[in-house]
Formats: C-alpha cells, sequence, structure tokens
C-alpha cells in the first residue's frame, strides 16, 4: 500500500464537465467532487499497487473531455507512519 | 538517597505486614491501610508549566505601556533575523557591560523587566527564563560580520502565526514550550514584536484558552486513529 | 473511518483549499455559504462543558454554530472562556455523528427509523415491567442533562413507572458533595457564590488542579491575587501541577490523608483558641457517627450510618490524637506546614475560600472529608459572608441543576428524599400519579446498578449523555455484564462511543443548542437557553425522547407538552416544586431574557450567600447567620476519624494510581476530541512518572510502560515532568482516551454514605513495556 493517495484539480473541456465527470466516476479508484458554481473538478484517486497508478495515469491522459489536470496533495502510509 | 532507602524500607515493611495478616486481596471488605511516610519533597517547578504565571504580577502593567511617538515597534523579521533558526538563542546585538560578568547582574538588570533605551531607540526584550543566569552560554555578542567559511546552512522557516479555529477564537501556540513557557516575556510589553503582542496581557493564565498545536496531528477516529 | 479514509479526507481538503485560492469564490456544494463574522447573529447559552457555567455567546450563520465569544453580562466569566469554551461549537460537527437510530439485528447495529427505535424501547420497558417487575428496568443519565431532560426522566421513571431506579453520572462526581452538605447542613449546594473569589484573602484549594479544571475560576482568583497584595493561594495537592506553579505556597500530601491533615487543623485552632465564640455557641452543634464503615467492594453493600449527638468537650477529645507531629508521619506534610494552614484559617482579619471538587468527591471518605473541611470554616466563623467560603465546585454543567436540584438519584424526588412522605405527596400531587405509584425506598445506587446488570436482577438500562463504559471504575466488569444474554441497552447520544458499542438500541439525540434547555451551575444559578440550529438527521433532544416513550407506554397525559412549547411547560411545573424563601426559582421568561439567575430567587432578587439574613430570605434577622437547613437550626460539626484507602500500594503492587482529566479534555473526550484543536494538542493519554521512579525503570519521555492493577493491565507512553509530576511511588493518568481505558484498572470502592467511588486511589504495578 505504498502508492499515494493523490488529489488533483481538474479543468474540464468547457461544456464537457458533467460528461467528464461521469467517465472520471466510472474509473476504478477514482473519486470526484464537483464544483457547484464553476467548471470545475477535485479529482481523488487511490490505487492498489504501481501498475494500477500506471494504468490509471494513462486512462486520465487519454480523456478527450479532460482540458487540464493539476496534482495538488499525495499521502502514503509510508510517509504517514 | 537516604530519603529513597526510608520509603522503600516503610514500604517493604507494610508491605510485609500485609502479606502476614493474609488478607485476600480484592475480594470483599478488608482492611487497609497507608504507609506511614517520610516528608514528601517541596513541590519544584515543571519548567514547561510553570513559565505561563512567571510573568504574571506584570500583566495589568504591561496592558499601559505601549509604545508611544517616536518609540518604533518590533516586528517579527527583525526578531527572526537575531537568530539562526527559529527558536534559537538570539545573538546579543549590543555592546556589553561587562565581559565577564554573569548575567543575573548585568543582562538582568535591563532584560528581567525590559523598558525603553534611548540610546538604542529600542524597547528591551524580556528573557523568559530569568532563572538561567549564566546568559552568555548560550547568547554570543558577534565581533564582527565576516565568516571564516561561506555556510550552506538553511534554517527552518519560522511557524505562521496561527489564527484562530473559528473568527474569534483563540489561536493556538505554534512553538514547543521547552525554554520558552512564560508567554508574557515574548507576547506581552511594548518590545513584543507587533504581530504576536497579546491583547490582554493581563489574563494570565494562558493556556487556559492557547493549547499547543506545534506538532501536526492525525485527527481523531475511533477505529485507533489519533494515536 | 479507516487510515486510508482519513487520508482521502486530508487530501481533498487540501485540494478544496487549493482550487479556492486559484478560482476565488469557487463552491463544491460539501461546505455550506456562512457569513463573515460580522455578519452573524449572536445567541446566549452557557458552556456545555464544566460546571462553572461560562456564559457564551453563540454566533449563526445559516443554521449552522460558526463562532464563539465570551458573554460580557455574564457574571460568571465576564466575557472569558478556556479553551473548551472557545471551540465548544465545533463539538455539534464532528463527521461521525449520529444522524439516524440504529438497532442491533442479528449482532450488528443496524439503521432504523427513529419512530420504530422508540417503539422498541417503550415494548421493551413494558414487557420487562410486565414480565420481571417495574425495577427489572432503570434509567442512567448525567449532570448534562438538562433539567428539562432530568425531570423527564424522574416523572417517567419514579413517578409514572414506579422504580426509584433512576440515576445520574453524577454519583460519579458530586454525591459526596451532596451527603456532605445534607450531613453539615441540611441542605445541598454552596452557601456562597463565586463573588466570594472577589473578596477572598486566602484561598486554600483542596486537592483541586483548578488551573486545568475550572480555568475560568482560577484566573478570577489570579485577579484577586493580582488587585489585592498580600492575597494567598496555597495548593494541597497529591500532585504537582499547573496549579501548583501559580500558587504562593504548594503542599504535597500522601493520598487519603487530607482526613488526618483536615482534624490536625482543627486541633490547633482549638488549641490556639483560634475559634469564633460566639458563633460557635449560637450556630454550632457537635456529632459523631460510625467508624471503620467499610469501603462497598463487595455486592449489596450496605450502610447506614447512626449519627451521636456529643458536646465541644467530647469533640476536643477525639482530636487528641492528630497533632500536627503525629499527622505529619501520616500525611508526608511537614508539621509546620499544618501549622501554617491552621494559622490562615485562625486568622480572624483573613476571609478564606476553601476549593474542592473530585480530590475530595471521589474519596472513599467523601462525606467525611467534606464534613472535615466544613468543621475548619464553622469553628472559625468563616462562612456565608463575602470572601468566606467553604466551596464545593461541580464538574459537569447540569450536576446542580439537574441531578442534584431535580433530584435523579435513586434516593431523591424533585423535592426531598424519597424515604420522606411530605416529598412524596408533593410530587405525588405536581405529577398528578397517586402518591402509591411513588416507592418509598431508595433501589439501586450507580455502582450497584450496574452490578445488578452484571448479576442479573436489573435486565434493561436507558443510558443518556453519558459514557459509563470509559467511566465506570473497574470497566471490564460492568462491559462484560452489559454484553450478557438477557440485557436490554438503550443509549442516547451524540456520536458513538465503547458505551454505544454495547447498545442494543441507539438514539441520536440533538444537543445543546440544538435543542432549548437549562443548565444549573455550582453557584446555584439557573441558565436558558433556545434552540439556535437544527439536529442533524433524525437526532432529537433527550426530552423529547422521553415524553415519545412515555406516550408509547401508555402515560401520555402526564406528558401532555406541546413540541413548540414543551420547554416552558415542563420549567413552569418543575418550578412548584421549589416554591419558598429557601429555593424558589425564577420564571421562565425571566431566564430567557438574562444571562442566568442565582436561586433562592425571591421578589426578583437572588440570594448571594445563603444562611446569611443580610442577603437570604429565607434566613431569620436578628443575627449574622441562620442555618435553617437542620431540626436543631444549626450547621454540624462531625468529628470524623482518618481511616485508610480501600486498596494502599504494597509489595505486588507498589505504586499508587491516580486518575483525572487534562485542560484540553472533557470528561470522556467523546465530545473534545472531535475538536480538531484540542485533539491534536492533546492527542492520547500517557502516564506521568516523578523522575526519580522513570529513572529507577529507565523510562524516557514518550517510553511504553505497563501499569498492572488487580483488576487490568495497560501500556501507556511516559510523560515525565511535562504536565504534571506525581511524587515517588505514585502515577497519574487521565481518562479522556477511549483507546486507553484506565478505568480497567481502577477500584469500584466507595463511599459508604455517598456512594460515590473513588478514582484517586488504588494501587498498581509499574513496569517498562517491551
Amino acid at each position: 500500500m505504498d502508492v499515494p493517495i493523490k488529489s488533483y484539480i481538474v479543468w474540464p473541456v468547457p461544456g464537457k464537465t458533467s460528461e467528464l465527470e461521469d467517465a472520471l466516476m466510472e474509473m476504478a479508484g477514482c473519486e470526484v467532487l464537483p464544483a457547484v458554481n464553476q467548471e470545475l473538478l477535485l479529482l481523488v484517486t487511490d490505487t492498489p499497487d504501481e501498475a494500477a497508478e500506471k494504468a490509471l495515469c494513462g486512462q486520465l491522459e487519454s480523456l478527450t473531455t479532460l482540458h487540464c489536470l493539476s496534482l495538488v496533495a499525495g499521502v502514503s502510509e509510508r510517509e504517514a507512519a | 538517597m537516604k530519603r529513597i532507602w526510608r520509603i522503600a524500607m516503610a514500604t517493604a515493611l507494610m508491605a510485609a505486614a500485609v502479606f502476614v495478616i493474609g488478607h485476600a486481596l480484592g475480594s470483599g471488605e478488608r482492611e487497609a491501610r497507608t504507609p506511614a511516610a517520610t516528608n514528601l519533597e517541596r513541590p519544584l517547578p515543571i519548567l514547561t508549566e510553570s513559565g505561563v504565571f512567571e510573568r504574571s504580577n506584570k500583566g495589568a502593567f504591561l496592558k499601559d505601556v505601549k509604545p508611544g511617538p517616536g518609540q518604533p515597534e518590533r516586528h517579527l523579521p527583525a526578531y527572526y533575523a537575531r537568530r539562526a533558526y527559529p527558536g534559537g538563542p538570539p545573538a546579543i546585538p549590543h555592546d556589553l557591560v561587562d565581559d565577564k560578568s554573569m548575567g543575573g547582574k548585568s543582562c538582568l538588570a535591563c532584560h528581567l523587566d525590559g523598558g525603553w533605551v534611548p540610546a538604542f531607540k529600542a524597547f528591551t526584550p524580556v528573557t523568559p527564563h530569568p532563572e538561567l543566569i549564566n546568559c552568555r552560554s548560550c547568547h554570543v555578542h558577534p565581533e564582527n560580520k565576516g565568516n571564516f567559511q561561506a555556510s550552506t546552512f538553511q534554517a527552518a522557516l519560522a511557524a505562521e502565526v496561527p489564527k484562530g479555529a473559528m473568527p474569534g477564537a483563540p489561536p493556538v501556540i505554534p512553538h514547543e514550550l521547552d525554554m520558552r513557557s512564560n508567554c508574557l516575556a515574548c507576547h506581552g510589553g511594548p518590545a513584543a514584536p507587533a504581530e504576536i503582542r497579546t491583547s490582554h496581557p493581563e489574563r494570565s493564565n494562558c493556556r487556559q484558552c492557547h493549547v499547543q498545536g506545534a506538532a501536526p496531528q492525525p485527527l481523531f477516529s475511533r477505529n485507533g486513529g489519533g494515536q | 473511518m479507516n487510515r486510508r479514509d482519513l487520508f482521502k479526507q486530508m487530501v481533498a481538503a487540501a485540494a478544496v483549499t487549493a482550487a479556492g485560492e486559484l478560482v476565488p469564490g469557487v463552491s463544491f456544494g460539501a461546505t455550506p455559504k456562512v457569513d463573515s463574522i460580522n455578519g452573524l447573529t449572536w445567541k446566549k447559552a452557557p458552556c456545555r462543558f464544566c460546571g462553572t457555567g461560562c456564559g457564551l455567546l453563540i454566533g449563526i450563520s445559516n443554521n449552522r454554530a460558526v463562532a464563539v465569544k465570551g458573554d460580557p453580562a455574564s457574571s460568571v466569566n465576564k466575557g472569558l472562556c478556556c479553551v473548551k469554551g472557545y471551540h465548544s461549537v465545533m463539538a455539534l460537527y464532528g463527521a461521525d455523528r449520529l444522524t439516524k437510530a440504529l438497532v442491533r439485528k442479528n449482532g450488528t447495529l443496524v439503521p432504523v427509523p427513529i419512530n420504530e427505535a422508540l417503539d422498541l424501547v417503550a415494548s421493551k420497558l413494558k414487557e420487562n415491567i410486565a414480565q420481571h417487575g417495574k425495577d427489572s428496568v432503570a434509567i442512567y443519565g448525567s449532570g448534562q442533562w438538562t433539567i428539562p431532560d432530568g425531570y423527564c426522566a424522574s416523572k417517567l421513571f419514579k413517578g409514572a413507572i414506579g422504580t426509584n431506579n433512576v440515576e445520574g453520572n453524577a454519583r460519579l462526581c458530586m454525591a459526596s458533595a451532596v451527603t456532605g452538605f445534607m450531613t453539615t447542613f441540611g441542605l445541598d449546594e454552596p452557601m456562597g457564590c463565586y463573588e466570594d473569589i472577589d473578596n477572598a484573602d486566602v484561598f486554600v484549594l483542596w486537592g483541586n488542579n483548578m488551573a486545568e479544571m475550572h480555568p475560568v475560576l482560577f484566573s478570577r482568583m489570579l485577579e484577586r491575587r493580582q488587585q489585592a497584595t498580600g492575597t494567598l493561594i496555597v495548593d494541597l495537592a497529591t500532585r504537582t501541577t499547573r496549579t501548583s506553579m501559580a500558587a504562593d505556597r504548594s503542599i504535597l500530601f500522601l493520598p487519603q490523608t487530607d482526613l488526618a491533615i483536615a482534624n490536625a487543623i482543627a486541633h490547633e485552632l482549638i488549641r490556639n483558641n483560634w475559634l469564633h465564640s460566639t458563633f460557635l455557641q449560637r450556630h454550632v452543634s457537635f456529632h459523631t457517627g460510625k467508624t471503620n464503615i467499610g469501603y462497598g467492594t463487595q455486592d449489596k453493600f450496605a450502610f447506614t450510618d447512626e449519627p451521636k449527638t456529643i458536646d465541644f468537650a467530647a469533640y476536643k477529645k477525639a482530636l487528641e490524637e492528630y497533632t500536627p507531629e503525629k499527622v505529619e508521619k501520616l500525611s508526608g506534610v511537614p508539621a509546620r506546614e499544618i501549622r501554617f494552614l491552621a494559622s490562615l484559617y485562625g486568622d480572624p482579619k483573613k476571609r478564606v475560600v476553601s476549593f474542592w471538587c473530585m480530590g475530595m468527591n471521589q474519596h472513599t471518605r467523601g462525606t467525611w472529608i467534606q464534613n472535615l473541611v466544613y468543621n475548619i470554616h464553622l469553628l472559625t466563623g468563616k462562612i456565608s459572608t463575602p470572601g468566606n467560603s467553604p466551596f464545593s465546585l461541580t464538574g459537569q454543567p447540569s450536576a446542580c441543576g439537574t441531578v442534584r436540584e431535580v433530584g435523579t438519584l435513586t434516593n431523591r424526588l424533585p423535592h426531598g428524599e424519597v424515604t420522606d412522605p411530605h416529598a412524596r405527596e408533593m410530587a405525588a400531587k405536581i405529577w398528578g400519579v397517586p402518591v402509591s405509584n411513588i416507592a418509598p425506598k431508595p433501589t439501586l445506587h450507580t455502582v450497584e446498578m450496574f452490578r445488578a446488570l452484571d448479576r442479573g436482577d436489573l435486565k434493561m438500562i436507558w443510558i443518556q449523555v453519558t459514557n459509563p463504559m470509559v467511566t465506570m471504575p473497574k470497566t471490564t466488569r460492568y462491559r462484560d455484564g452489559l454484553k450478557k444474554d438477557g440485557r436490554f441497552v438503550v443509549v442516547s447520544d451524540v456520536y458513538p462511543t465503547p458505551t454505544t458499542d454495547v447498545a442494543d438500541v441507539v438514539l441520536p439525540s440533538a444537543m445543546w443548542i440544538e435543542r432549548e434547555g437549562m443548565f444549573g451551575n455550582s453557584e446555584r444559578r439557573t441558565q436558558h437557553w433556545e434552540k439556535m440550529v437544527d439536529p442533524p438527521g433524525e437526532a432529537m433532544s433527550d426530552t423529547w425522547q422521553l415524553i415519545e416513550v412515555a406516550r408509547r407506554m401508555g402515560h401520555g397525559k402526564l406528558f401532555p407538552y406541546k413540541p413548540e412549547t414543551h420547554i416552558k411547560e415542563i420549567w413552569e411545573e418543575y418550578r412548584q416544586f421549589h416554591h419558598g424563601a429557601a429555593h424558589e426559582m425564577a420564571s421562565y421568561d425571566e431566564l430567557r431574557s438574562r444571562p442566568g439567575i442565582m436561586w433562592p430567587y425571591v421578589k426578583g432578587k437572588e440570594t448571594k450567600w445563603r444562611y446569611n439574613p443580610k442577603y437570604d430570605p429565607a434566613a431569620k434577622p436578628g443575627d449574622t447567620h441562620h442555618f435553617y437547613g437542620k431540626p436543631d437550626q444549626k450547621a454540624w460539626i462531625w468529628f470524623r476519624p482518618y481511616e485508610p484507602a480501600a486498596e494502599s500500594p504494597d509489595k505486588e503492587y507498589p505504586f499508587w494510581l491516580n486518575t483525572g482529566r487534562v485542560v484540553e479534555h472533557w470528561h470522556t473526550g467523546s465530545l473534545t476530541r472531535r475538536i480538531p484543536v484540542l485533539h491534536q494538542a492533546m492527542p492520547a493519554a500517557y502516564v506521568e512518572l516523578h523522575p526519580n521512579d522513570a529513572k529507577k525503570f529507565n523510562v524516557k519521555n514518550g517510553d511504553r510502560v505497563r501499569l498492572t492493577s488487580r483488576r487490568g493491565t495497560i501500556v501507556l507512553p511516559a510523560l515525565i515532568d511535562r504536565r504534571g509530576r506525581p511524587p515517588e511511588g505514585q502515577v497519574f493518568v487521565p481518562f479522556f482516551d477511549e483507546h486507553k481505558l484506565i478505568n480497567e484498572l481502577t477500584l469500584d470502592a466507595f463511599c459508604p454514605i455517598s456512594k460515590q467511588p473513588d478514582y484517586k486511589k488504588c494501587a498498581v504495578r509499574v513496569e517498562k513495556a517491551v
């Protein structure tokens, strides 16, 4: 369980917010918190291992509704211990 | 040492007596007794606890002593500039009265209670630990500004001045209390940096409202969190 | 919540903050919109925590409590709070707040609609009463019950059901104070008020770490010392604390020897003739009672005192063996310190306040030590005048208002003892029940109540606003008892706790400012607050839970109150019990409009000093004092000897264990640990050792130490010379931490008169844990 739990701010392609939200919610290890008054999402990822983390990054990059992604914070069990 | 032995003896004798009488301890009523005592020690100060009251008798006075016109306030950047790192002992920025003396007679003459010094155009900072009178075992007087070798040391960042958890709530103490438990020394009176000067030095039991917040802790959780 | 969930919350919170900085004004819905500090509505409430009863102003915005300030109009705290008060509203918003009723099905608690849970509670009560009799069910509340909560509990159980199985955790907290007042004065609660602090020359703190436990009153005392030079604070304690640091004189004594010290002070007062002889002649009579009275450690222990009246000569003779020199040997206090204390009490020019709280209450001779401290004040006539005050402090916001005044103890009714036919008649009349409904004998006091559950004599208990699975001494026995088959446990609370863990039904409660209520503080001050915010989910006030269950049991006509006005209706009904000069209470409308009113409240005037005709309308004029509580119209001086603790250190268990609180946490921490500021300042329990003992065990700060008593064992991190320092041969552990249950080690011995357990003294073994 050494892969960190991370949070991102996600800017959708304008007009595609709810589409992106749905797509992210479908993906394993993702939790989404949409802003109520802006076209903006927060994403929290929790993956079991390196491979899953890589796969998830690949999936995120392939999303056409995602305009831009910025990492905010990460915590791993090892760091917190 | 002798006293410890006497207590130990008394405890042992007492235990032996209980053993001989052969009470079944823990079941039902039984004879109980207090061991005969030698005198307890006079309570000694607990350093992290005692300082908070150290200057409490000055509190009401400090409330009314404010920098006047032409008396510049100190600010945090200047406060930290005297120290190699936050919490480090500040250097002495002025000439010494006497290079040989202990602090009790020289340094404390000014740094015990503080006050305005026209020559320096500054208020004297007050020491948080006047009981330690060998001042210059920690506080040095920089004789020149040069270096033998440049240093790559980088100081830790100073804690931010905390805000309360809610508007009006008392902020936590963002530093450890060792050597710095005498709150009013640094937070009360005109020499206190303006950013951290208390508005209410007359309320002397500071820690009834301001609690430790120096070490971040995970939030409480019933499943083993907060441990 | 597990660790990973916690981390998720942390990183999500960081992202919310970061987004807020990048896109000002962005909202994620989860955080409700609140006004800035200048746009709030401020409403008054007494603090939710200790018995000081500080007045708070709560800042309300958008149906949420968002800020706190001290109420400058409150004479208790004059605008100041302690750290718990300032952060008190955050206790409403812990993420694991109980919002739904839970019922145990196939071993696990599952959410159900609250009506279904209330139906189940009512039917289980009826079923048990039908099968096993009315004394098979009980209610156990606390000094955090509002006055209407306690009143409805008493009316339902004592009036409607007809059992005296009504107790409050104040039995663990204030019972010795009550029996102390009753045996000495015949009436409960302090004669003085907090204004005594502003008038005293000397403060003697008897086993009372006031700097941490009653910080606002402590600060008022420090303020007095600043203003009146020569004011002296003496800390008389078993452990060095923050209070000792502020005191002018700190005197340590060995556990339990306060009894001998108090007698030695009386001995010295008499030897030096430092007595107020006219006061003694007119207002005092002398008495003694049984000795070797036991410790109550066995089930069904019973005790009745046999008071005998004696004269001054007999009292003086009984004190002969308490010379300062002899007491020095027992207590570890040098004879000169005892003489010093006597000289303070004995100086006719000095006004003296004695303060105490759990040190004297949680004591196997708790009633006796209260008597003995009153003796000192009575011998010198230092009582019931401004600045002369033996003052018993309380630990809960309404230990006085609810448990003592409403009488939610097995032996009490709202006015008087259950054994008193007049008290029963009055209750029957006001409640509208036949007098035969009200049982004339006390049944189970708290410790015996939990023993009866373990034995199976008691089948069902409803626990409100308290957490006995952290606070009961010898917890393991009582937890195992509650878990046995055939026991039905209902718990009303606001958060999951070790007590809800063993419940069959959990009812979500509305707390404090989520409902209307009143508390009564240590100085006889009743304080009202209105409902300010909505409770979460289906949470319901304890008062309304009791009314709902009463109606389901068929007692609806005794509880005819309307939802919008029930608190007013209940208050005006309850107030009838206290009509008369000795105990008159203010009306609902007056309470609503003012930040607290002290009773007796007669003709619009509060009574600051009882038994003093200058201030007290119930006292006969013409003399300096009138002690109208006892039949002989006198205050009683009791001779009470020193008797040892129930369990003292021996070879196998060579250390004294003392337990208590810290400034950050209140009681079992179920509220304060959910306030991040407080939890982070004091995240876990610890064990304090004397530095010499630490050296002996090769233990450094933070090292793990194992404590073992005859009842249990626990591992705690060591804390050496930080918050407090016990003497050699003693250790101290705070009890707020549900993950480190120190009460699994404590002993369930109690004062035979008050039935209050002693949490301050038992024997443990200390080892370095590996």
